[in-house]
């Protein structure tokens, strides 16, 4: 008896993703004529790398792969930028792994890829500028991600933001397909219950947020096209503010802090050499703004914040 | 004259370990202040000693290359020691990291912390100063705060960038790390530090291995390190500036600082629920009992 698979398709930060399991906040599109950039397939993945080049607590990598393993959900290798190979650990859901994959992994693979990818979520206005917003986890970025949506500008990505060139060497990012994923007093803050999909793991109260819709008309053509990026800022907040603080930092800080803002930052150095990532960084140092906003911490202040930046948008160079 | 932490101390990972409210915050402010060497104070909410907590979830997250938020706390214990031995591993500086969990192993045997760290620093504070000092911090009633130092398995609740710290009962938390046999401790009393500051802070640099050109500047810097964290001092700032670390609900961080106020600001019955629950640690640590430390009825 043949066993007839069942694979899905997503596009997910600019690249054609094919997936053996169906991925928990993207949603899927119809299946392309063309060969898939990446697959994501459940597969046997070793214990260890032959002769790994760095490792740290539950990783390690070397010049084409990645792997990660993790007591009581499995273990996933990436290769190459375009394996995500999935082994589920005994009697576990490969489901429970899904979030992993989907961050750290995709994470890894785009890194793989050579570009510079940023821990960040971005957001685009109706003349498709888009700005990142950069920052250590708990810092707020998913929320003023969604609560710039909710006050007019499209969503574009969370978390995890890759930046390439255009072939005239302007830095661009992708949209990508996945939906936000944000804690409950942000849902709560927002008003977004309705808008909340499902659990991102269970048992972790995180919820995959379809982002608010754009009042702007998107083609499908556009939907998936390129961005220019407009401006980059760095999430800080200030307990003994009360201001939402904007400050531009100068090539050679800007160029410090977009390697601090790496996504996966150890990951992101050893693939420094080879890729394109230093070129990329450099156009974004020289072409794009990149500014810290700080703001006081907790969400009493996101209204504040969010108006600061329609401003602060205003007054950039077009 | 500034002084490297690395032409001071030999490398390594040092912990300052305390239960909450036991002078921990000081210790690290009189470190930099040493570091420093300046000719001015430290500023309290910019620290050249920021090397951070161990609770942070950042570290973890920069270690594992996981999102934290989507573990379950089962998942991030697992990490945890492998975590704090990459953290800990000898670097070619000196680190000083803050610490308020309770020393502890996995059901494995691998200690949470790591192994790696070179030392420690165990400062404690007679429990009656902790429970009114702690319940200030908490805007807590002194009884609630008593409640906690009595409970084992008591713990810090976590938050967007921390995750929750493990405390234990004031007296399991001073017999776990005394008698842990992992890393090198130093015992420093509060109390004592209060009492004499540049004695007591020396002994603790020698007990670090850190090295002067001689006993000239020694003396010189040790002395300036606690002119420039001064009670007095710090209090300025806080209430010029303000203090990051101060709770949400908390006045003032830098309070009063002194020792034995539980002796005007504790009931008769409050003292006996400390002491009925603390004799033997305390009667350790040489805290003198008022009552015959066997709690009320």
């Amino acid at each position: 008896m043949k066993f007839q698979m069942n694979i899905w398709t997503f596009r997910i930060s600019g690249l054609m993703v094919s997936s053996e399991l169906e991925l928990p906040g993207v949603d899927p599109i119809p299946a392309p004529l063309r060969q898939p950039d990446v697959r994501i397939r459940l597969r046997p993945v070793p214990g260890q790398l032959a002769s790994p080049a760095q490792q740290g607590p539950g990783w390690e990598l070397n010049a084409n792969q990645f792997l990660l393993r993790l007591a009581g959900i499995g273990g996933m290798l990436c290769t190459d930028g375009h394996t995500v190979d999935l082994d589920p650990a005994p009697g576990t859901d490969p489901h429970e792994a899904l979030p992993f994959v989907l961050g750290t992994g995709l994470g890894v693979l785009l890194l793989q890829r050579g570009g510079l990818v940023l821990h960040g979520s971005a957001v685009a206005d109706a003349e498709g500028r888009a700005y990142v917003f950069c920052g250590r986890s708990g810092m707020g970025k998913s929320t003023l991600a969604a609560a710039l949506c909710q006050n007019g500008t499209r969503f574009v990505n969370d978390d995890v933001c890759s930046v390439s060139l255009t072939e005239a060497g302007g830095p661009v990012i992708w949209p990508d397909g996945r939906q936000l994923k944000l804690l409950e007093n942000s849902i709560a803050h927002l008003k977004l219950a309705a808008q909340r999909r499902g659990e991102v793991r269970p048992g972790v109260e995180k919820f995959y947020v379809e982002p608010p819709p754009s009042p702007h008309e998107i083609s499908t053509r556009e939907a998936g096209a390129p961005l220019r990026l407009a401006a980059v800022y760095i999430l800080q907040t200030d307990k003994l503010s009360s201001e939402t603080v904007i400050e531009r930092l100068s090539a050679l800080e800007s160029a410090q802090v977009l390697h601090g803002q790496s996504y996966r930052r150890r990951v992101s150095l050893a693939m420094v050499r080879g890729g394109s990532q230093v070129a990329v960084t450099a156009a974004v140092v020289s072409r794009v703004p990149v500014f810290t906003l700080t703001r006081p911490s907790g969400l009493d202040h996101l209204a504040q914040t969010v108006m600061e930046l329609r401003t602060h948008w205003s007054g950039l160079p077009q | 004259m500034s002084l490297p932490p690395g032409q001071v101390f030999p490398p390594g990972h040092v912990w300052i370990a305390s239960y909450p409210k036991s002078g921990n915050t000081w210790m690290r402010i009189l470190l930099s202040n040493l570091l420093s060497g300046s000719e001015s104070p430290e500023d309290i909410n910019n620290l050249a000693l920021h090397d951070g907590m161990a609770c942070n979830r950042e570290q973890f997250e920069e270690q594992t290359l996981l999102d934290s938020s989507l573990l379950r706390p089962h998942e991030i214990e697992d990490l945890l020691p492998a975590v704090h031995d990459a953290n800990t591993a000898t670097g070619t500086t000196a680190r000083f990291v803050k610490v308020h969990d309770v020393w502890r192993c996995l059901p494995d045997g691998r200690p949470v912390l790591g192994r790696g760290a070179r030392a420690a620093l165990y400062l404690v504070r007679d429990p009656r100063d902790v429970a009114i000092s702690f319940a200030f911090h908490q805007a807590r009633t002194v009884d609630q705060v008593i409640e906690r130092l009595n409970r084992p398995g008591n713990f810090l609740a976590g938050g967007q960038f921390h995750f929750p710290q493990q405390l234990d009962d004031w007296s399991g938390h001073v017999r776990s790390w005394l008698d842990q046999t992992v890393v090198r401790v130093h015992l420093i009393r509060y109390e004592d530090l209060r009492a004499d500051t540049c004695g007591v802070f020396r002994r603790a640099l020698e007990f670090l291995g850190a090295a002067f050109p001689d006993e000239l500047a020694a003396t010189d810097a040790v002395s300036r390190a606690v002119r420039h964290a001064d009670f007095s001092e710090l209090r300025r700032q806080e209430s010029a500036k303000g203090f990051r670390e101060r709770g949400p609900e908390q006045a003032m961080f830098f309070r009063e600082g002194r020792s034995g106020a539980w002796r005007e600001q504790l009931s008769n019955a409050q003292v006996c629920e400390i002491e009925g629950a603390h004799a033997a640690t305390m009667a350790r640590l040489g805290y003198e009992l008022v009552t015959k430390g066997e709690g009320i009825a």
